[in-house]
C-alpha cells in the first residue's frame, strides 16, 4: 500500500477488519485535515502518520486473539497545533504472543497527544509492550499522557512493559502511569457486593478495560460492535 | 486606592477586558458581579499581574503610582492581596513555611517564631480551622472550604491594603460562609479596601458592600451604591446582563 | 557565588597532582594487581580474587546503553598509598578560604569538615568516634575500615565479599573486584538496634581517593542500623572514576537504611554498584541523592528473596551543566508476598541531562507481590532533557505493579501563587522545587536533610561559565 495522502482539509476515515495482507500503512497529513482509523485483526506490521499543523488524528486499534502478532504504531507531530489520540486494545490465549510498539514524536508546537493501552493476557500468553514519547526541543508546549493497564489472567502470562518518555525541553506537560498485575481485589470485591459472582464479575470487567477506550464510539459503529461481539 | 482606567486586557490574541474603569477608595468595599466568562478573574489576575494577561490599552493606579510595571510580587508588597478562585496546590511546603516566607517578603521586621505561631493559631481557631492546619503541604489534600479559609487565613497575617476576593464564597456551607465573611468584617477598616468578585448574592448579605458593579463581556455595564446592592439582591443582575447570556424574566 | 565545580580545579593545581601519583603507574596490569595485594598484606585467596577479577575485566565490554563511557582505562592510576592520600594540608588554617566558606554553608559540622579536607589531625572525629565505638564494640557490632576488617575478621570477610555483586555481573564489578581498596566493613549482630546513624567519615582512616571503595555491610536477625555514606561536600577526588561497591545483606526482620549523598566533583564518571540481598520479612531502604559528578550510573538494586521482603528506594538526581545524571532503581522480586516503592525525583538545569532507568521484575514464583513506581521530573529551562526508561517485567498474576512519572516545569500557576504573596520569582522556584523533593530530603537525618536543601539551593545558584 503506498503512502496515503491526505489533503488539506479533508478526512479520512479508514475502517480495516480481519485483513490478512502485510501492507504497512503510512499516512501523510496535510493542514487542517482530519484521520479516523479503526483497525481490527490486521497483518499490518506497522501505521505510521506524519502530521502537518492542525491535524486531528484517532486512531483505535485491536487485536484479539491474533498469534504472535506484532504491531508498531508511530505518530508524528512535524507541525503545530495537532491533536493525536491513540486507543489500543488486546486480547490473547493459549499462547499466543503480542508485542506493541507505540510511539508518540512531537516536533512542532502546541500539539496534544493522548495514548490508552489496555490489554488482558490469559492462559500462557506473553506480551511485550512499548509505549513512547519523544518531545524534541522544538515541540514546546507539547500536552502528552500515556496509560497502559494489562491484566494477567492467565496461570502463566507474563507481561513486559516499558512506558518510556525522552523530553528534550521544559515548556511541556508530559505524564504516564502502567499498571500490570491481577484485577483489582477491590474491583471484585465492590461488584460480588452487588450480588455478581466472580466469574461474571471478572467478565465484566474484562469488557469494560476492553471498551473503554472505544466509549466515544457510536454504539452502532462497525468496528465497535465487531469488537463487542468478540468479546462477549 | 486603586484607580483602574479604560483597562483593555487580551490572552493570547483574544479581548477579554474592554475598558474597564473603576475606582476604591480607602474603606471602601465594592462587589462585582456577573456571569461566567465576563472576565471578572481576568480583572482581578491583571491588577494582580498574571503574566499571561496582557494589557493593551489603559493603566491601573495604586495610591496614583501605576503599577503596570510591578512584578507580581512587587505589588504584594505595595498591599495587593488576591484571594484565589482556586488557591493552588504546592505539595511539599508547609503552610506554615509558606505564610512566614511571605510574612518576612513583606518586612524586614518579622515577628519571633514563637509570636508568629502564636497569631497564626489565634486566627486559625476564629476561622475554625484545626491546629494540624498550617502542618500540611499548601492546599494539598484541602477541602475547598479549607483552601478558602487558608487564603482569608493569609490574607489576616500579611495584612494588605487592598483585599481582592475572587469567589471566596464559592465551596462553603452556611457555617463556612459566616465564619469567612466575619474575619473580613473584623479585617476591614477605614485603611484597607476591599473588592469582591462573586456570582452570589449571599456574601453580599453579610459584607454589605458600598458599591456594587454588574459586569460582563469585559466591560462593567452599570454601578450602583447600597440602594443598587438592594435592587440586585430582590431581582438579580440578569437583568443588566446581554440578552443573549439570559432570558430576561417573564414579568420585566 | 562559586561552584563546586570552581573550587575544585582551582584548588588542586597540577603541580600538586603529578608529585604524589608519579610514583604510581597508570593503567591496569597484573603487577600492580599484585603490588596492591602485597601492600595491604592481604590472605591469599584475596589475591586470588583479584586476579580473577582481573581476568574477568579484560573480557566483559562496557554496556551498549546509557551515556557514552569514554575513558580509557590504561589512563587511570588505580592505587595510591593511603598515607600520600591524605590531604595537601596539614592545618585547618593552610585551608583556603573557599574550602572553609563551603564547608560553613553548608553547614558541616566542624569534625567533618577537617576530615573531608584531609587535615592530618583527627583528634575531634577521633574522640567523637572513640566514645561510639566503645558502645558498639560492647554489643558485638563490628565497624571498620574495609582493609582493617578483611585482617581481624576474615573469615566473615570472606563468607559475604563480592557474593551479591559477583565479578562477573559487569565490567565495573570486574575491574573494582581486582584494585579494591579501602570502604566500610559494618556488621551488626543479632537483635541490636543502633539508633545513632553510622556515618562513613567515622571511619579511622585516611580520606582516600575514595575510588575504588568496598562496604559490605550485615544485619543479622532483628538487627536495626542506619548507615550513612558520603556527605553532600563535594570529594575532591580528582581521579576520573569511581568505581566503588556496596554489598548489604539484611536478614530475617532486620531493617537497614542506606543513605548517601554522592557528589564527586564535575569531571568525573561515578560508576558505582550497590545491591542488597533482603530476607524474610525484612526492609531495607535507600535513600540517595545524585548530585555531582560529569557522568553517573548508579541503580541501587534490591533483591528480595525471601518471603515478605521489602524494599523502598528514596532517590534525587540533579544534573547541571554538563552533566549526565543516569540513576534509577532495580528491585528484584523474588519471593512472595513482597513489597517494593520507588520514589524519584529528577531535576535538570542548563543542559544537564536526568534519566531515569529502572527495573522491576516479578518471577514466576512471587505471587502476591506489590510495587509502586513514582518518579518525577522537573526540567528547570528549554536546554535541559529528561528521560525515562522503566522496564516492567511481571511473570505473576498475583502481583501488581504501577508506575507513574510525570515531567514538566516549575507550574507557572503555582508560581504566580507564590509572588503574589509577595515571594520574589527565584524564590518561589526555590520554594516549589524543595516542596518538589520534599519525600526524600525527609527520609534523611536531619542535619543531611539540612544539608542536601543548602547544596540543591547552591546548584540552582550556579551559573554556567
Amino acid at each position: 500500500m503506498n503512502p496515503v495522502i491526505v489533503p488539506q482539509n479533508e478526512k479520512l476515515n479508514l475502517i480495516i477488519l480481519d485483513d490478512q495482507k502485510d501492507n504497512k500503512i503510512q499516512i501523510q497529513a496535510e493542514d487542517d485535515s482530519g484521520i479516523k482509523l479503526f483497525i481490527l485483526n490486521s497483518s499490518a506490521p506497522s501505521i505510521t502518520a506524519r502530521l502537518k499543523n492542525n491535524v486531528e488524528l484517532e486512531i483505535n486499534f485491536a487485536s484479539l486473539y491474533q498469534k504472535n502478532s506484532k504491531h508498531e504504531i508511530k505518530v508524528t507531530c512535524l507541525g503545530n497545533n495537532s491533536k493525536t489520540i491513540i486507543n489500543t486494545v488486546f486480547l490473547t490465549k493459549t499462547n499466543e504472543q503480542q508485542d506493541l510498539k507505540i510511539s508518540n514524536i512531537f516536533e512542532g508546537q502546541n500539539n496534544t497527544g493522548s495514548i490508552t493501552i489496555n490489554g488482558i493476557l490469559e492462559d500462557q500468553t506473553r506480551c511485550s509492550l512499548e509505549g513512547r514519547v519523544v518531545i524534541k526541543n522544538t515541540a514546546i508546549k507539547t500536552e502528552s499522557n500515556l496509560h497502559e493497564k494489562i491484566l494477567l489472567l492467565g496461570e502463566k502470562s507474563v507481561c513486559n512493559a516499558k512506558p518510556i518518555l525522552q523530553i528534550d525541553t521544559d515548556d511541556v506537560k508530559a505524564n504516564h502511569s502502567a499498571s500490570t498485575g491481577r484485577i483489582s481485589q477491590e474491583d471484585l470485591f465492590y461488584m460480588r457486593s452487588r450480588g455478581l459472582s466472580e466469574q461474571e464479575a471478572e467478565k465484566l470487567i474484562k469488557q469494560g478495560l476492553l471498551l473503554a477506550p472505544f466509549s466515544h464510539l457510536d454504539k452502532n459503529h462497525k468496528f465497535f460492535r465487531q469488537l463487542e461481539t468478540r468479546i462477549l | 486606592m486603586l484607580i483602574v482606567k479604560n483597562l483593555h486586557t487580551k490572552i493570547n490574541s483574544t479581548e477579554i477586558l474592554r475598558g474597564i474603569n473603576l475606582e476604591i477608595k480607602a474603606g471602601e468595599i465594592h462587589a462585582i458581579m456577573g456571569p461566567n466568562g465576563s472576565g471578572k478573574s481576568t480583572l482581578a489576575k491583571t491588577i494582580m499581574g498574571h503574566h499571561n494577561f496582557k494589557v493593551t490599552k489603559g493603566n491601573i493606579f495604586l495610591n496614583k503610582k501605576s503599577i503596570l510595571n510591578d512584578k507580581v510580587c512587587e505589588r504584594a508588597g505595595k498591599g495587593i492581596f488576591l484571594a484565589f478562585q482556586h488557591p493552588r496546590e504546592i505539595s511539599g511546603i508547609k503552610f506554615s513555611t509558606f505564610l512566614r516566607t511571605a510574612q518576612k517578603a513583606k518586612s524586614d521586621k518579622t515577628s519571633s517564631v514563637i509570636d508568629f505561631n502564636k497569631e497564626v493559631k489565634d486566627k486559625m481557631k476564629d476561622l475554625h480551622l484545626s491546629p494540624e492546619f498550617t502542618d500540611r503541604a499548601v492546599n494539598t489534600g484541602f477541602s475547598g472550604g479549607e483552601k478558602k479559609k487558608g487564603e482569608i487565613l493569609q490574607m489576616q497575617i500579611l495584612e494588605p491594603k487592598l483585599v481582592i476576593l475572587d469567589e471566596i464564597d464559592s465551596g462553603l456551607d452556611i457555617d463556612a460562609l459566616k465564619q469567612v465573611a466575619k474575619a473580613i468584617k473584623e479585617y476591614h477598616n477605614e485603611n484597607t479596601a476591599i473588592l469582591i468578585i462573586t456570582h452570589y448574592q449571599r456574601i453580599l448579605e453579610y459584607l454589605h458592600p458600598d458599591y456594587v458593579h454588574v459586569m460582563t463581556n469585559g466591560k462593567i455595564i452599570k454601578s450602583g451604591n447600597k440602594d443598587f446592592a438592594k435592587e440586585l439582591e430582590k431581582n438579580g443582575y440578569a437583568n443588566y446582563v446581554a440578552p443573549t447570556s439570559y432570558k430576561l424574566p417573564a414579568t420585566s | 557565588m562559586q561552584t563546586f565545580a570552581d573550587l575544585n580545579r582551582e584548588i588542586f593545581n597540577q603541580s600538586n597532582r603529578s608529585d604524589y601519583l608519579k610514583k604510581y603507574k597508570k593503567g591496569l596490569s597484573e603487577k600492580l594487581v599484585i603490588q596492591i595485594s602485597k601492600s595491604k598484606n592481604e590472605p591469599e585467596w584475596m589475591l586470588k580474587h583479584r586476579l580473577k577479577s582481573l581476568e574477568a575485566f579484560y573480557e566483559i565490554k562496557l554496556p551498549d546503553w546509557g551515556p557514552k563511557i569514554d575513558l580509557d582505562f590504561e589512563e587511570i592510576t588505580y592505587y595510591a598509598n593511603a598515607t600520600d592520600q591524605k590531604g595537601k594540608f596539614d592545618s585547618w588554617e593552610d585551608i583556603p578560604e573557599d574550602i572553609k566558606n563551603t564547608f560553613e554553608k553548608l553547614g558541616i559540622p566542624a569534625a567533618e569538615k577537617k576530615m573531608l579536607a584531609g587535615v592530618g589531625s583527627q583528634y575531634e572525629s577521633e574522640t567523637v568516634y572513640h566514645n561510639l565505638k566503645k558502645e558498639w564494640e560492647e554489643l558485638g557490632v563490628v565497624f571498620e575500615d574495609m582493609d582493617v576488617a578483611l585482617q581481624k575478621h576474615e573469615d566473615l570477610v570472606k563468607q559475604y565479599f563480592m557474593t551479591c555483586v559477583p565479578i562477573r555481573d559487569h565490567k565495573l564489578s570486574a575491574l573494582h573486584g581486582a584494585v579494591w581498596s579501602g570502604g566500610t566493613f559494618l556488621y551488626v549482630p543479632d537483635n541490636v538496634s543502633i539508633k545513632q546513624p553510622l556515618q562513613a567519615y567515622f571511619r579511622m582512616n585516611a580520606p582516600g581517593l575514595g575510588q575504588f571503595e568496598h562496604t559490605i555491610i550485615i544485619l543479622e536477625k532483628n538487627s536495626h542500623a542506619h548507615y550513612i555514606e558520603g556527605c553532600s561536600a563535594p570529594k575532591y577526588g580528582k581521579e576520573a572514576l569511581h568505581a566503588g561497591c556496596v554489598e548489604i545483606f539484611v536478614e530475617e526482620d532486620a531493617h537497614l537504611r542506606y543513605s548517601s549523598v554522592e557528589n564527586w566533583s564535575k569531571d568525573t564518571y561515578n560508576l558505582n554498584t550497590k545491591r542488597a540481598l533482603v530476607g524474610k520479612n525484612a526492609t531495607m531502604e535507600w535513600v540517595g541523592g545524585n548530585m555531582g559528578s560529569g557522568v553517573t550510573m548508579l541503580y541501587p538494586c534490591s533483591i528480595l528473596k525471601d518471603e515478605g521482603a521489602r524494599c523502598d528506594h528514596l532517590g534525587i538526581a540533579f544534573a547541571n551543566a554538563g552533566q549526565v545524571q543516569d540513576t534509577g532503581a532495580k528491585v528484584i522480586h523474588t519471593a512472595p508476598h513482597t513489597s517494593s516503592k520507588i520514589i524519584t525525583k529528577n531535576l535538570s538545569k542548563d543542559g544537564g541531562k536526568s534519566i531515569y532507568r529502572g527495573l522491576v521484575h516479578v518471577l514466576p514464583q512471587a505471587h502476591d507481590c506489590t510495587s509502586n513506581i513514582n518518579c518525577d521530573a522537573l526540567i528547570l529551562d528549554p536546554d535541559s532533557t529528561s528521560d525515562t526508561f522503566p522496564d516492567i517485567k511481571c511473570e505473576n498474576t498475583t502481583s501488581e505493579i504501577t508506575h507513574e512519572a510525570t515531567v514538566g516545569k516549575v507550574n507557572e500557576e503555582n508560581i504566580f501563587y507564590l509572588m503574589s504573596r509577595g515571594i520574589e520569582e527565584e524564590e518561589a522556584k526555590s520554594m516549589i522545587i524543595n516542596g518538589f523533593i520534599e519525600p526524600i530530603i525527609k527520609a534523611l537525618p536531619l542535619e543531611y536533610a539540612i544539608e542536601m536543601n543548602r547544596l540543591i539551593e547552591l546548584e540552582m545558584e550556579n551559573s554556567i561559565g
